[in-house]
């Protein structure tokens, strides 16, 4: 079928008869055929052309049916068929049928004529590229047609391209973080080398002077300082393996039942002496939905806690850390919700999404914190393999919140005994230890002294901060509570001094206030205090503060509850009393304490009360302070509600320099009356 | 087998039970993704690795993956990527699978490496058609089952599906089914 040399060949001549191709053969071979004179005119078409063309076309010329895309450039007008296209690819299209073939036109016998006879096949790429669903079906393809072969090839190529680009895409990607871990490990070791450096100098330094120095005081700073390197080595080396550990996939979490409360309080004390160094305030939010006891990784969760709250610490420079813990409950789904918040110099934007990566570290660390720059990578870890999520916001120069959830089980009721669960001391657990007590009001004094001497403690007095100074200096304390409102030396001045000059680092000083707010609490730990008990104090919290600091022993409950009958005979002295403060006082220091501290009480406010009353008439309103300030804390401490309360506005108004009527005066001489003619009932009850 | 039916696996997974679930079934099989390119071809038992580390991952049966696999093999594999090439080789699952046999043909004078199994109708009534499955492999008749099931969702067609019977059939499997379109 290739080309002709013949230039006799003649088409509609029946006399020619050199053409030797039949239409039986090419009928056989082709699905699709169609006899043509020169003019393009159909003569015959095959049952499979006549059905796919859809209406007759004998006698219609070709020309004005399919658009004649190939070959050459001919137009429609001398389109003619010569010998010249025999052999050729005809490529023909018509857009209104929704056809097109693609074929070759030899010369053949039609009807003993000589005729061209055009060998279609479906033109697939026209169809695929303009027609939605083609009128095709593998009948009118001839089987030697690698049409279908070649469209398979397409596809599958297609789909084997974007398989290529796929992969390539993720090998890029693995290629990039390789690089990046490898950088990142590089940084890591030049970074720990460091790091391990700077304590390990320490340690060798000290240890090489120790051996020189004749000098045992010194001697024995120098092993301070080799033991404190040698423990943040140690703390280096242990967060290195940790992450590690983490990393080869070795990770234990261990679940148990504990009191949350409890918990943030030791994670507090634990971080408090260096939130202080900065002069930074540590705020704890625990909602109030929080179940008691939960069960989920305790150790894990300190552990988050004390990385995120010890960074804020660290590198935030911010004055306040706040920590909000709450609870999220949905179906059988609790977790709790944790925010670490600090409103320092806050990260910037790129570095937010690189914090949790492993050896990244902060650019404003101070130069003598030791990091392996893997905690919070760590903390991520753990978070993750828990369950729970982390995430942070982060704003230059406002600060820096972490958020997390960690999954917990509520307890069942038989896990829910807190006692065992708890790092509360069990009642009647006796403390060890030397504390030296510091106040100026003498029942309060005595109050706290019966309290701690029934906690088994040595206690040693002071009345104001100057004589706490002076006691202190002769002696070895394990714990100073500290009044703060005193005579001659304030509690905060008083801290000063016993810390004066890098004495006493360790020696915890609490202060016991009734001044609270969060500017009161940050201000006593600028001072060098550690934290601060509220008064009046309630047993419960000193001894849950005692716990912080002392050791203790188990031992057998002493005290025993205040019959309920009698406090229900005490509510009928209504507002005067809070009877649940004065029960729990009497449940504490015992009856016959009581009614001694009462009796000391009464006789002294008696005094005091008379100058006061002077006083509020007069012109000297600090002194008026000071004076109601002492009978406010003392009256609130036996649960006198109402006078107490009063006291303290009076405290405040003179602290304004507000001047008092007589009225007002005569006012608080009945109130006192009232109150202590309450108290002594109830102490008779 | 091609990797495209690797890949057919995997997106199948991906797609029914998440990301996650491929993860484990990949680790649990060793396939890794240069086991995942459509044109390359590998031994047979990767597929039947990652259809054991599928049924015990998944917690389904082995006639549950493997028929899964077959219905989305044509409905979402084929449509994708291959709907020209089901178009012209049928307008209804019939004639698909009468002509199955031709396309399997063209594939392997296209393709190296390719193992077809064959496929012979039986025309018992315009609507009813005897399907004789023949192949080197075994264990794949569910497949089967998936793949005609796919097949009339391709074509919108309601067609029940009958095992007739398993066909002695040396080193391999061979299964009668009968089908009837509704």
């Amino acid at each position: 079928m290739g080309n002709r040399q013949d230039s006799d060949l003649y088409v509609n001549s029946p006399t020619d008869n050199r053409s030797s191709i039949s239409l039986d053969l090419c009928l056989k071979l082709f699905p699709l055929v169609m006899c043509l004179d020169s003019d393009g005119h159909i003569l015959f078409c095959s049952e499979r052309m006549s059905a796919s063309l859809g209406s007759p076309a004998i006698g219609k010329k070709l020309f004005d049916i399919f658009k004649i895309e190939g070959p050459g450039a001919r137009t429609l007008e001398d389109r003619k068929i010569s010998k010249e296209d025999i052999g050729q690819l005809f490529l023909l299209s018509s857009a209104e049928l929704e056809l097109a073939f693609r074929g070759q036109v030899i010369d053949g016998m039609y009807d003993s004529k000589h005729v061209f006879i055009f060998l279609a096949t479906p033109w697939l790429s026209w169809l695929y590229d303009n027609v939605s669903a083609p009128r095709i079906s593998i009948g009118d393809f001839p089987a030697s047609d690698s049409q279908l072969e070649y469209q398979l090839n397409l596809c599958s190529s297609k789909e084997m391209l974007s398989d290529l680009k796929a992969f390539s895409k993720k090998l890029e990607h693995a290629r990039e973080q390789a690089e990046s871990a490898s950088r990142a490990k590089t940084k890591f070791v030049r970074h720990i080398s460091h790091e391990i450096r700077t304590p390990l100098n320490g340690v060798i330094t000290s240890l090489k002077l120790i051996s020189q120095e004749p000098d045992e005081s010194r001697k024995s700073r120098l092993l301070e300082i080799a033991n404190s390197s040698a423990a943040a080595l140690m703390d280096l080396v242990n967060e290195v393996l940790d992450f590690s550990r983490i990393e080869e996939g070795v990770f234990a979490s261990s679940k148990e039942s504990f009191n949350l409360r409890p918990m943030m309080r030791e994670v507090e004390a634990g971080l408090s002496a260096k939130a202080a160094e900065k002069d930074m305030f540590l705020q704890f939010d625990l909602s109030p939905y929080l179940p008691t006891s939960v069960i989920t990784d305790k150790r894990s969760l300190q552990r988050i806690l004390y990385n995120l709250i010890g960074n804020a610490i660290k590198y935030s420079e911010s004055d306040l850390v706040i920590t909000r813990i709450g609870l999220y409950s949905r179906n059988k789904e609790h977790k709790l919700e944790i925010e670490v918040e600090d409103f320092g110099i806050g990260i910037p934007e790129q570095d937010v999404r690189l914090m949790f990566d492993a050896f990244w570290t902060a650019d404003n660390k101070k130069s003598n914190e030791y990091s392996t720059g893997l905690g919070l990578s760590i903390v991520k870890e753990i978070i993750e393999k828990l369950g729970g999520t982390i995430s942070v916001e982060s704003m230059l120069g406002q600060g820096t919140k972490f958020s997390f959830t960690m999954p917990i089980e509520e307890p069942t009721a038989q896990s829910t005994d807190t006692h065992a669960q708890t790092d509360q001391p069990p009642p009647g657990s006796r403390f060890h230890g030397k504390v030296l007590l510091v106040d100026d009001n003498a029942i309060n004094l005595e109050l706290a002294q019966i309290l701690l001497g029934n906690l088994g403690l040595d206690i040693v007095t002071a009345s104001d901060g100057a004589e706490a100074v002076a006691t202190e200096k002769g002696q070895d304390f394990d714990l100073i509570l500290m009044d703060i409102e005193m005579p001659i030396l304030k509690g905060t001045e008083a801290t000063v001094q016993i810390r004066g000059g890098g004495r006493n680092p360790d020696l915890p000083i609490v202060a016991m206030t009734a001044n609270v707010s969060s500017d009161d609490i940050q201000h006593y730990i600028t001072k060098g205090m550690n934290e601060s008990l509220t008064k009046p104090v309630a047993n419960e919290a000193l001894v849950s503060l005692l716990a912080r600091y002392l050791p203790y022993s188990a031992g057998d409950e002493t005290n025993s509850p205040i019959d309920e009958s009698e406090s229900e005979e005490v509510s009928s002295m209504e507002s005067l009393l809070d009877t649940e403060t004065f029960d729990s006082l009497v449940n504490d220091i015992g009856s016959e304490n009581a009614q001694r501290v009462i009796g000391m009480y009464i006789e002294q406010t008696s005094q005091q009360l008379g100058e006061l009353v002077d006083l509020m008439c007069g012109d000297d309103l600090e002194k008026c302070r000071q004076v109601s300030h002492r009978i406010a804390s003392s009256s609130l401490s036996f649960g006198l509600k109402r006078l107490g309360n009063r006291l303290r506005e009076i405290e405040h108004a003179a602290k304004d320099g507000r001047n008092f009527t007589q009225a007002e005066s005569d006012e608080l001489k009945n109130l006192f009356a009232e109150s202590k003619d309450v108290l002594e009932r109830a102490c008779g009850a | 087998m091609y990797g495209m039916i690797h890949k057919a696996v995997r997106d199948m997974v991906e797609a029914q039970f998440g990301e996650e679930a491929w993860q484990k079934i990949a680790e649990d099989a060793g396939v890794s993704d240069e086991h995942l390119l459509s044109l390359n071809t590998y031994e047979d038992q990767v597929v039947y690795d990652m259809i054991g580390s599928a049924t015990k991952m998944l917690g389904l049966t082995p006639v549950q993956v493997l028929e899964g696999f077959g219905y989305y093999f044509v409905t979402e594999t084929l449509q994708n990527n291959y709907k020209s090439i089901l178009q012209t080789y049928g307008k209804t699952s019939f004639e698909l699978l009468e002509n199955l046999n031709a396309l399997h043909t063209s594939i392997k004078a296209t393709f190296t490496g390719y193992k077809p199994p064959s496929f012979t109708v039986t025309h018992i009534s315009p609507d009813e058609i005897d399907l004789v499955y023949e192949s080197k492999r075994a264990g794949l008749t569910p497949f089967v089952r998936g793949l005609v099931a796919g097949a009339a969702a391709f074509y919108n067609e309601s067609v029940s599906i009958t095992e007739e019977h398993a066909i002695d059939f040396p080193d391999g499997e061979s299964t009668r089914f009968r089908l009837v379109r509704e």
